[in-house]
């Protein structure tokens, strides 16, 4: 009776409990149960349960061998406990989660010292796989968990902080740096071309399609990362990139638990780039006025103020970063109510001045058992953030543009603004306003109700509430206006949104060995997104900055907008276990969304997986001692993708946008509205791999997957003689393959020592496998500098799509080759006079042709660009595939070493054979404006006269020659290592700690972007790229600390 | 088992109710299609969004389409060489037609709904106003084609809106004479519906027609048609050339004037600057072109020609800055910013006319009605007027004409229309080029193959529909 009674209990429970808290939770209400009954003969024994380092372990249980459970009870908040036992005596087991078990021999009442060693690897432990649990050692599909204590490590501000590098799979890219930012999350590469549709799903305590921006690292208990369809299907749509769990922490039934942290950062530039100086810039200058055609070099005055400094920018628009981070929680519990509470408030003063974000998020978590069959939970979170977004564009990246001899501060120590039409940084960064503030708060609620044994139905229903508001304004200072002209706008924007959920869970057990799981639901949910801005010029004061100020509100950019979206979805699924030794599991989702055509709202999306645990069959018997555990996972899902507009599937007529004459006019956009539109397809299939040896010490799980997209929707050019430009399709494909590897080990364990290693590898293949039309170009498909991309059918996204450039010819001369476009060598003789030419060494005496540029013949000091057509003109038949931005291979290897009371963590990573296009160099050094100064290499390097051999094209040709087209030479190899995260953390030993009244204390040193080895010359290799069809193209970015920072963490 | 049931039933049913309805999302700040045309002011939204249309065209590239591979313009340091060395490939600037088209299917899209808003909406409107807006309609679509087919020749022919997805949106190029004849069919139908009491300088009026109809003649060397056409013009009574004085409001003020036809109307406010400003003169950008040195010299050294000192601006060193669609300013010339420029482009006038009048009597060999509108022109330029002995022939005649016509409409993308329909773009252009080929040591062929008279078509454009070829060379 007390079996199947704990049985119920776990169910109970177990659907909202952490993995690591639901063996304890299932003791405690069996506890609580046991303790109520009573014994004839018994005596009071006493003792602690402590770890290796003395630490006292709260919520372990205690209970006496052979008493079937009945007889049994918790360690206190000091790790202390006392019970009845036979007087006979007898063994005590003692087990914590976490912990390896042992059984004491009791012998009369002293008090007894019991210490617990830490589990390594534990099978046992629970995955959250979607509206249930599972063990570990049951799951089918390819799921990665990533623990508190691994966050820990990390003293992480962000979600992309506290899971770089955890999983493989998982591509996180960090874009710590500015105030505020976070990065990009990938689970198994992209499969579509919207950067949405390549998000991965967010499911937070339960809340499908949550908000990641505003989680506390430090409030989540666990993540659970879903890679394969067959896991992810459940959540049907959206669910194609994979699905990310996250279930936050949760009181104890115990005293009340505050801990204190808090972390002072010290961030530092981590990565400066040297400048033209004064004298490069008048090398410079002299270099452009000694040009036929050339500009004036110009503003080298050596007599006006305003061109003789010699301005170090990086120095003057950088400061040390200063970050402070402080956390309170509180948690605890009683026989009916646990709860957990929690602030935390970041103060991040960023590299560049007045660059600023300051955040608070509070969460309360409370579940409340009102009844043996009902239990009600609530989940509250609410978030602030506030900020100044500094403009990088006319900041950092002006800082490498404008001359370094143009003055910062006139005569009398004020600042500049504009001069000779570059802005001075310092005045951008001091005077330009772009606060945000941006509110949101989520209230879940949910009643489970436990209808007879084995059934159980959950209803929940959770409200979002977002709200962001931004006030821009560009005083006079600033302004290029003539007159001078200050503008500005207000903007709010409001999400409200809800969603609901229903389901049953059924389990049972039959005749023993034959274990069903099933899981039936409905789900729906409605978003309403509505913004205003408001926009003003002739502003009468610039410290009030609320539209009356303005004298002249702009229409063009005042205005109002709405939006909504909703989804409905069915679900269910049929698990099947037979010993623990066959698992099966099945899905069945049909989703429906507003955003489809009427006739195709409906999608369906199943999956089954399988998996054999083949250590349970008797031929592996042999191997026992050895693999502990071992289970070959097989798997086929489908998931979907609707991330497209909200009204994409309608023929709209808009209006506010199409003036005329002083009427509004009104008129279908450029976009065709397209009634058939459904559903995007995405299958997977995974075989993988789980292998546990040496019980636990060390772990392996491999998979391979191939993941196919149908069904791409796809925004496809219309011919634009419709007078449409294009119409969102379902059509083409895309197909990603790839393989992941991970280790987890312990590779020592002493009594004092301990090293703990994660390991992972991951490879990517993505390619489109069918595209109407075969091929199009991303991004710059014209004569400019900037980055373009083909996307071709069999090709990789982030092709990067333009010239090659072999070079620059030395003598006007040296553009002639032979009738198949090889290469001339021009003969001189000793007075420089040109004799003819010969090839390989040999006098040629053919046909000489040369290589033209729209009309233009290239010249001595012109880049030799590839001629790819084998034609005299270099034209867009000349581009080729110039590199591709995404890496071969990423990986992470997380250490983490405890001695005593020390214990060190560090985190290395990579990514590897991606490259990236430079095109912030590239904007310094395409001559085209008159004040943008080259960087140093091109104004020592430049082509001067007949005969130079380099690589820099003259600088006068900014634009006859095609010189400054995209191309190859700022392809740069974006390959990476870095050591990101150290965290040294001293933990006070439990005795003295205990004297100073708390329950414990450690102190840590933390460190992140220590060191970097990359050949990458600009700012930092990784930064995330916005839209998937253009990648890797580093514009200039706000540029990445680096930080070291003093923690001190009190646990009362 | 019994609870099972019931249970999933439950969550079964929930899932089932409403749930199409729920899912039935409709657009908040925009209507649905059969929610349009159905009033009055539903047609003035709608002939609104075609001149709208216009301003897409016109805001960013007449100055490539009509002078910038002339002699009038030269490139400065942030231009491009592909304009003024015809040197244009399937990814310069100017290369798309999508805004013409994006006109002709708004006007398509009015042609078929006007009707039908008395029809089912409005059964009292009065048909002369409802007919009154289908002739605007008529008359946008036909000029739209008019561009189309100069620029480019042949060219899909879509006389309908496209409305259904199933329908096949790739079609084929119809020839530049049926492409023409349409024109001049659709003209002819709007003038019919037009009302020449009801208008204004910035819509298609009744004189508007007539311009372009007398246009359209010429360029198919039709003198007898476009002097009709003139002739009705004129008969209207609400044109006359506008004084010396008040040239300058032909282009900032046109409204003000009796010399305007038509011009395109711009409010930044609403409508964002037009951007054609940045290449021509804003106050905070270079511009992409610089004055042709001929005309430099000219303007400079004929102080007396009041069109000079309006139309360029004489202290900017570089030579890129073209005043003459800004108000003059005291002392030192001040250019709007790019994005809060208007720039009132004056698609006809009636000096365009005279001109044009004065070509049909050189060409109906009648040198005195030729001399009498030329000096029209000239002489309100504030110079005196030619003597019929200054023009012994024919082609003197021909010549001093367009060369008045390049100075009085230089910079509205009449020049390279002129030279084309006159077959002088290789005569002309061919000494200007070589020496620019010179300037860039590159071999001295001048203009080349003529077949680069029509432009190439934009890369994207015929990647988006399979059945558009490439004109040749290109």
């Amino acid at each position: 009776m007390q079996k199947i009674n704990l049985k119920r209990q776990n169910s109970l429970w177990s659907h909202f409990k952490e993995k690591k808290q639901v063996r304890q939770l299932v003791m405690m209400a069996c506890m609580l149960l046991a303790v109520t009954i009573s014994y004839g003969q018994s005596i009071q024994v006493h003792g602690t349960v402590q770890d290796e380092t003395g630490v006292a372990i709260v919520g372990a249980s205690v209970i006496v061998s052979g008493s079937g459970g009945k007889t049994g009870t918790l360690t206190d908040s000091t790790g202390a406990f006392s019970l009845q036992i036979p007087e006979k005596g007898g063994s005590l087991e003692v087990s914590a989660v976490g912990y390896e078990k042992v059984i004491i021999k009791t012998m009369g009442t002293q008090s007894i010292p019991i210490v617990l060693k830490a589990a390594a690897g534990s099978l046992d432990e629970i995955v959250v796989i979607g509206y249930s649990t599972q063990k570990k050692r049951d799951v089918t599909g390819a799921i990665t968990s990533v623990t508190a204590k691994q966050i820990e490590e990390r003293q992480a501000v962000t979600l992309e902080d506290a899971l770089q590098g955890q999983a493989a799979g998982l591509m996180v890219i960090n874009n710590a740096g500015e105030p505020g930012e976070s990065g990009s999350i990938q689970i198994r590469g992209g499969s579509t071309f919207s950067s949405a549709g390549n998000a991965p799903l967010y499911v937070i305590d339960g809340v499908v399609g949550a908000s990641a921006d505003n989680i506390n690292p430090s409030d989540i208990e666990s993540v659970d990362v879903l890679k394969d369809a067959a896991s992810g299907a459940i959540y049907g749509s959206r669910a194609a990139n994979g699905v990310i769990i996250i279930t936050t922490k949760m009181g104890m039934l115990n005293k009340p638990q505050v801990n204190l942290n808090y972390l002072h950062n010290f961030g530092y530039l981590a990565h400066k780039l040297r400048q033209a100086n004064a004298t490069e810039v008048r090398l410079y200058r002299n270099e452009q006025k000694s040009n036929l055609n050339g500009t004036a070099g110009g503003s080298t005055d050596s007599l006006n103020p305003g061109f003789n400094a010699d301005n170090d920018y990086q120095d003057a628009l950088t400061r040390l970063a200063n970050k402070d981070q402080y956390d309170i929680s509180l948690s605890g519990g009683s026989k009916n109510i646990k709860y957990y509470n929690s602030v935390r408030y970041v103060d991040d003063k960023g590299l560049i001045l007045n660059s600023w974000a300051k955040l608070l998020q509070i969460r309360t978590n409370i579940d409340f058992q009102a009844s043996k069959k009902i239990k009600f939970s609530t989940r509250f979170s609410f978030g602030y953030r506030d900020r100044n977004n500094i403009n990088e564009g006319n900041t950092i990246n002006q800082t490498f543009q404008r001359p370094t001899n143009f003055a910062l501060y006139l005569p009398d120590g004020s600042l500049t603004g504009y001069v000779s039409g570059r802005r001075n940084p310092l005045s951008v960064a001091l005077y330009e306003v772009n606060l945000n503030d941006r509110y949101s708060a989520t209230l879940f609620q949910q009643m489970e109700y436990n209808i007879v044994r084995g059934l159980k139905f959950t209803t929940n229903i959770t409200a979002d509430y977002d709200e962001g508001r931004t006030v821009k304004f560009s005083p006079k200072i600033l302004s290029s206006n003539n007159p001078l002209k200050n503008s500005g706008s207000e903007a709010w924007s409001r999400s409200i949104g809800w969603q609901y959920q229903a389901y049953l869970n059924y389990n049972k057990t039959i005749a023993k060995d034959h274990s069903f799981t099933g899981l039936l639901g409905f789900s729906a949910e409605k978003t309403q997104r509505n913004n205003s801005i408001i926009s003003g010029t002739d502003y009468v004061n610039e410290h009030i900055l609320t539209l009356n100020s303005a004298g002249t509100i702009v229409p063009a950019k005042t205005n109002t907008g709405a939006s909504g979206n909703s989804l409905a979805s069915i679900f269910g699924r049929i698990g099947y276990s037979y010993l623990g030794k066959y698992n099966f599991n099945g899905t069945v989702r049909r989703d429906g969304s507003s955003r489809f055509g009427k006739q195709n709202i409906w999608g369906n999306f199943y999956s089954g997986a399988v998996a054999w645990r083949f250590t349970s069959e008797h031929f592996m018997d042999w191997a026992k001692n050895i693999l502990t555990d071992g289970k070959l996972r097989l798997s086929y899902g489908q998931t979907g993708n609707e991330s497209i507009g909200n009204y994409d599937a309608i023929q709209r007529y808009g209006f506010g946008s199409y003036f005329y004459n002083g009427v509004s006019g009104i008129a279908t956009g450029s976009s065709f509205g397209n009634p058939t539109l459904s559903w995007e397809n995405n299958t997977q299939k995974n075989i993988g791999i789980d292998l546990t040896f040496l019980k636990g010490r060390l772990g392996i799980t491999s998979d391979y997957y191939i993941k196919t997209t149908t069904d791409l929707l796809y925004n496809q050019p219309l011919p634009v003689e419709t007078g449409f430009n294009s119409v969102r399709v379902n059509l083409g494909s895309f197909e990603t393959k790839g393989f992941e590897f991970s280790l987890n080990a312990t590779p020592v364990q002493t009594k004092d020592f301990r090293w703990d290693l994660i390991a992972n590898l991951s490879v990517e293949r993505g390619r489109v496998k069918q595209l109407p039309g075969g091929s199009f170009i991303s991004g710059n498909s014209g004569s400019g500098g900037g980055a373009g991309w083909l996307i071709r059918e069999g090709g990789r996204l982030g092709d990067f799509y333009g010239w090659k450039a072999l070079g620059v010819y030395a003598y006007d001369e040296s553009n002639a080759y032979d009738d198949n476009w090889n290469r001339l060598d021009p003969v001189f003789d000793g007075s420089g006079v040109f004799q003819g030419y010969t090839q390989n060494g040999k006098p040629y005496n053919g046909d000489v042709h040369s290589l033209y540029n729209t009309g233009v013949k290239l010249r001595g000091g012109d880049i030799i660009f590839d001629n790819v057509a084998k034609d005299s003109v270099i034209d867009d038949n000349d581009r080729q595939v110039l590199g591709n931005a995404q890496p071969s291979f990423y990986g992470a290897i997380i250490n983490t070493l405890s001695y005593k009371g020390f214990s060190l963590s560090f985190t290395f990573n990579t990514t590897w054979g991606n490259d990236l296009y430079n095109n912030a160099a590239q904007a310094l050094n395409n001559y085209r404006t008159t004040h943008i100064i080259p960087q140093p290499y091109v104004i020592y390097n430049a082509w001067r006269r007949p005969g130079d051999i380099t690589d820099v094209p003259e600088v006068s040709r900014k634009n006859t020659s095609g010189n400054m087209r995209m191309n190859s030479r700022y392809i740069e190899d974006g390959s990476f290592i870095r050591l990101s995260y150290v965290r040294l953390t001293y933990k006070l030993p439990a005795a003295i700690a205990r004297t100073i009244f708390t329950r414990d204390l450690s102190v840590y040193v933390y460190g992140s972007n220590l060191i970097t080895w990359t050949n990458y010359s600009w700012f930092d290799p990784e930064f995330t790229s916005n839209d998937p069809l253009q990648l890797g193209q580093d514009n200039g970015r706000y540029p990445r600390r680096r930080e070291v920072g003093l923690g001190l963490n009190i646990h009362f | 088992m019994k609870q099972l049931f019931f249970a999933s039933m439950a969550i079964l049913l929930m899932g089932a109710m409403g749930c199409n309805k729920f899912l039935n999302e409709q657009p908040q700040t925009e209507i649905g299609e059969t929610e349009f045309w159905r009033s009055e002011a539903d047609i003035q939204s709608g002939m609104a969004a075609i001149y709208d249309g216009f301003q897409d065209c016109f805001g960013n590239d007449y100055v490539l389409w009509g002078d910038a591979r002339t002699d009038e313009v030269w490139r400065n340091q942030y231009g491009v060489d592909d304009h003024v060395l015809n040197a244009l490939s399937a990814t310069s600037s100017g290369t798309s037609w999508a805004n013409f088209y994006e006109v002709i299917n708004r006007a398509n899209v009015a042609i078929k709904n006007i009707p039908l808003v008395k029809a089912k909406y409005v059964p009292g409107m009065d048909q002369a106003v409802l007919n009154h807006y289908l002739s605007q309609a008529y008359g946008a679509r036909a000029f739209a084609y008019y561009w189309i087919v100069r620029l480019w020749g042949a060219a899909p022919l879509w006389t309908a809106p496209y409305e259904n997805i199933n329908e096949d949106p790739d079609r084929p190029r119809t020839e530049a004479a049926v492409i023409l004849d349409t024109v001049y069919a659709d003209l002819q139908k709007a003038v019919a519906l037009s009302d020449p009491k009801s208008g204004n300088v910035f819509e298609i009026t009744t004189g508007a027609l007539y311009a372009m109809l007398m246009d359209v003649s010429m360029w198919k060397k039709d003198y007898g048609s476009a002097l009709q056409s003139f002739d009705k013009l004129m008969a209207l009574n609400k044109y006359s050339i506008e004084p010396t004085a008040t040239w300058k409001n032909l282009f900032i003020d046109p409204r003000s004037t009796k010399g305007a036809i038509w011009s395109l109307d711009w409010d930044w406010t609403v409508d964002g600057g037009a951007s054609i400003s940045a290449l021509i003169g804003a106050g905070d950008t270079n511009s992409d072109f610089a004055v042709e040195d001929s005309v430099w010299n000219y303007f400079t050294q004929h102080p007396m020609d009041i069109r000079g000192a309006q139309t360029i601006d004489f202290d900017v060193t570089n030579h890129d800055k073209f005043n003459k669609f800004y108000p003059k300013s005291v002392g030192k010339q001040v250019y709007p910013n790019h994005k809060e420029a208007n720039v009132l482009f004056p698609l006809y006038r009636l000096a365009d006319l005279f001109l044009l009048r004065a070509e049909i009597a050189n060409q109906q060999n009648d040198p005195a009605t030729a001399l009498q509108y030329l000096n029209i022109i000239h002489e309100r330029a504030g110079l005196t007027a030619y003597f019929a002995t200054d023009f012994p022939s024919k082609a003197t005649m021909e010549n001093a004409i367009l060369e008045e016509r390049k100075l009085e409409l230089y910079m509205e993308a009449k020049r390279w229309f002129d030279l084309v329909r006159t077959g002088k773009v290789v005569e002309v252009m061919d000494p200007v080029l070589k020496a620019r080929q010179a300037l860039r040591m590159s071999p001295e062929i001048g203009f080349g193959d003529k077949r680069k008279i029509l432009w190439p078509i934009n890369r994207n454009v015929l990647n988006a529909n399979i059945k558009l070829e490439q004109n040749p060379p290109y």
